[in-house]
């Protein structure tokens, strides 16, 4: 298959020794690529019950076959691991360029194994891999780490690192790169912390050859004309995602002061208006026309973002209706390797414990200034911090809340109240690597759109077919802002790699990817008791707004899941039938799964 | 009668008005469905439209004063 | 005669140009074999964006030896039965834009004929192909 290198990178940071493999083909003409191919490599090297903070664990950086070509939004990188979080699979997604330098270095995916002896940049040039010891740098924010070595090995080199929240093994600790760009969400910066590994320098000097290279160029072109640069899609170049606040507003999901309200009174500071009005630039990742980003300054940080799911679970639900100070954390979290969502989450579950008289952490909703203070507390485990690096679930179980904890399998909330999107409560607590909103993001069709999102109907469904075009689109490192056809990635896809592919051949591909993920979690032991909302969401009605007065009824959860399970060829305790693993070719890894 | 209104993002240049609000005046009655037809937005690219801060049912009858806001498609979060 | 503009203002910094530059020109997708450059990334002052594109300087006509190079409607022309391969034009090329390919040829910008690439992929009209007075 043409557009893909056809070579993994395997770095032993234990030994400090690289080699060059070929692609398994395949896999990657099963898996495609990105989470998809991650997930395929990941389920076969990793033994059950592995560390995730062991030298077992592995880092999977992985490409696409639309990595570094000109399909419009093929700029993602996916990071796949298992969750030092949550312990499920643990697929992560960065913008920004270096998915491109890793295909223009020759290889398809670089997977990291083992634990250097001590801190350590690997920095890779093509087929050069260099081991560079990284004591100096240890304990700085990822901001100096990009900024010295860009000045010793040049602007070129694109890079992945860790702030001292990943050296200190914070279960929410992020990767950045280009100093804005997050692969955020379960702890993939703990396992880089873990394995001693600083950072990935990475520069290609090569290129990427398709099957067709003047019929993709059209294609592309044309999807980029008439189905990027659209009313359909421009809304992430005119605003991005601070213009999601406004929805969430107004649809009554905005998660307010720990998810106790789904509204907040000074949401105007922080949605896309205010956002605009500090904007310096707009700014892009690699082959995308959209440009979602926002360079804003003001007076406390410069800072690519705050992006939506900052404003909300940082920002509005830790009670600060105040931009600056919204922006000011997500700088200090971006430098200090911590995921805003996860870190919001932590800081709206102390304020509330405090609130509640549960215990005292002395941070009360809307305390600026106390707020501020909170990353670099949590990033090196000091004070608060200390009990607040444990992650909302732990706090629970040490200092209760439990009702009121917002987690799922371990991960923190993200920025939708699934109390006014039901759909959302089932995508939340179906998503492989916990509460995320990336496996499904139903809240478009039901709590902004036009379907009643009180109600259980027909959501099994769509949560399950979100579900398969993530899995598929996420596979091919497509960003999730392009709202792309099955038929335009089958379209792109044949002329990528010369072959005739179908739009249902790909649905099946994500279904199949869906369920591997599944599989992986069902391998270490999670089961439909593991696919629980927080009791909040089925107990206390929503004060305000459109979602006045709503919950989720317990009754209504419970048939919600049974049936998704039903849809999905599930059994009753959440575990892939056999019949659909064999109709996924999926069987052999399911007895592998104690299927 | 008369209303206040702002279009969101790439729906901004339909009424010329750019992505500030404006008043307009039109017969009472009308519904905000057809509102969004009288600005020559097409319906297709609404994702919702607001009353008053709270998203509404496309066929609600406006009232005088209402401030309506209408906002365009997403994907992803 | 054609000149090609950059517009900082309107850049997001993509490089869809130099992606589809090379995708044209050389059949693989390439940023470092485009014959046009964007830089975007954030240094120690914040976001830096800079474009090097082909001026029609002439030094690369200047400077080379066997009369191969010479300028035409706001390019140089290159003819390859002319080139010696020596690689002057690149290593006097004020922008570098010019590098060379496998076969000692050099890759220079020639508007596509008329009709260049990037401009048509630059999604917010960071490029454009003017018509400029002059020689």
């Amino acid at each position: 298959m043409k557009s893909y290198q056809g070579v993994v990178l395997r770095i032993d940071l234990t030994n400090q020794t690289s080699r060059r493999e070929e692609l398994n083909r395949e896999w990657a003409r099963q898996f495609w690529g990105g989470k998809g191919l991650g997930y395929r490599y990941l389920f076969a090297e990793l033994a059950p019950g592995t560390d995730p903070l062991g030298p077992d664990n592995k880092l999977i950086l992985a490409t696409g076959p639309f990595t570094g070509t000109p399909v419009p939004c093929s700029g993602k990188l996916t990071i796949v691991t298992r969750s030092p979080a949550t312990g499920t699979v643990l697929d992560c997604s960065v913008g920004g360029a270096i998915a491109g330098e890793i295909k223009y270095a020759g290889y398809d995916l670089v997977i990291l194994e083992g634990r250097a002896p001590f801190p350590v940049v690997v920095r890779i040039e093509d087929d050069r891999v260099a081991f560079e010891p990284a004591g100096d740098l240890w304990g700085l924010g990822t901001h100096a780490v990009e900024h010295q070595l860009t000045d010793k090995w040049g602007a070129e080199y694109r890079i992945l690192s860790i702030g001292p929240a990943g050296e200190n093994l914070v279960p929410f600790a992020c990767i950045t790169s280009e100093l804005y760009r997050q692969a955020g969400r379960g702890g993939v910066g703990t396992v880089m912390g873990a394995k001693n590994l600083k950072a990935v320098a990475v520069r290609g000097t090569g290129g990427v050859r398709v099957a067709d290279a003047a019929r993709l160029m059209d294609l592309a072109l044309k999807a980029l004309r008439s189905d990027v640069l659209t009313d359909t899609n421009l809304w992430a170049y005119t605003d991005g995602t601070p213009m999601i606040v406004e929805l969430s507003q107004n649809a009554g999901i905005l998660p307010t002061r720990n998810f106790q309200d789904g509204t907040f009174a000074d949401f105007a500071k922080l949605s896309s208006p205010a956002v605009q009005a500090a904007r310096m630039a707009k700014k892009a990742c690699l082959s995308c026309g959209l440009g979602c980003g926002n360079y804003i300054r003001t007076g406390r940080a410069a800072v690519e973002g705050p992006e939506y799911e900052t404003l909300a679970v940082a920002g509005a639900n830790c009670g600060i209706g105040d931009l600056e100070a919204v922006a000011a954390f997500n700088a200090a979290c971006d430098d200090l390797g911590l995921d805003t969502i996860s870190a919001g989450g932590v800081v709206a579950f102390a304020m509330e414990l405090t609130e509640k008289g549960l215990h005292d952490f002395g941070i009360t909703f809307g305390d600026v200034e106390r707020y501020l203070e909170i990353p670099d507390l949590i990033a090196r485990r000091k004070g608060i911090g200390a009990e607040l690096a444990a992650g909302v679930k732990k706090m629970a179980e040490r200092f209760g809340g439990a009702e009121f904890a917002m987690q799922i399998k371990g991960l923190e909330f993200p920025g939708y109240e699934p109390r006014g999107s039901w759909a959302m409560a089932l995508a939340y607590a179906t998503a492989p690597r916990g509460a995320c909103h990336m496996s499904a993001w139903p809240v478009a069709e039901e709590a902004y759109g036009s379907r009643d999102p009180f109600t259980i109907e027909g959501k099994a469904e769509l949560v399950r077919n979100l579900q398969h075009y993530n899995a598929f689109k996420f596979s091919l490192s497509l960003c999730d802002f392009w709202a792309v056809s099955w038929e335009t990635m089958a379209e792109l896809l044949s002329a990528a790699v010369g072959e005739d592919l179908a739009a249902e051949e790909l649905q099946l591909a994500g279904e199949r990817i869906f369920n591997l993920a599944r599989l992986f979690n069902v391998r270490e032991g999670f089961s439909a008791r593991d696919d629980n909302v927080p009791p909040r969401l089925v107990k206390d009605a929503l004060p305000s707004g459109a979602t006045a007065g709503k919950l989720i009824p317990p009754d209504r959860y419970a048939a919600m899941l049974k049936e998704y399970y039903e849809l999905r060829g599930w059994t009753d305790d959440g575990r892939p039938a056999s019949v659909k693993l064999e109709e996924l070719g999926l069987a052999e890894l399911g007895r592998k799964a104690g299927l | 009668m008369r209303l206040t209104v702002k279009l969101w993002g790439p729906l901004a240049k339909y009424a010329g008005a750019g992505t500030a609000e404006f008043i307009v005046d039109v017969p009472a009655g009308t519904t905000v469905d057809a509102l969004i037809g009288l600005l020559g937005v097409p319906a297709e690219y609404v994702l919702m439209a607001a009353v008053n801060g709270t998203k509404s049912e496309r066929d609600r009858v406006l009232r005088d004063g209402d401030v309506v806001h209408v906002l365009p498609l997403v994907a992803g979060g | 005669m054609h000149r090609l503009v950059f517009a900082m203002e309107n850049c997001i910094g993509c490089r869809l140009c130099q992606l589809a530059c090379s995708g044209r020109h050389e059949g693989r997708f390439s940023p470092l074999e485009a014959r046009l450059a964007v830089v975007s990334r954030y240094g120690r002052q914040g976001l830096v964006v800079e474009a090097r594109l082909c001026d029609a300087c002439g030094r690369c006509v200047d400077a080379c030896p066997t009369g191969a190079l010479t300028m035409g409607d706001g390019v140089p022309l290159l003819n390859n039965d002319l080139c010696d391969r020596c690689g002057v034009c690149a290593a006097e090329c004020p922008q570098e834009v010019i590098s060379i390919k496998d076969d000692g040829l050099p890759r220079i910008c020639d508007h596509c004929g008329g009709q260049p690439v990037c401009v048509a992929w630059c999604p917010h009209g960071a490029l454009k192909l003017e018509e400029v007075s002059g020689q």
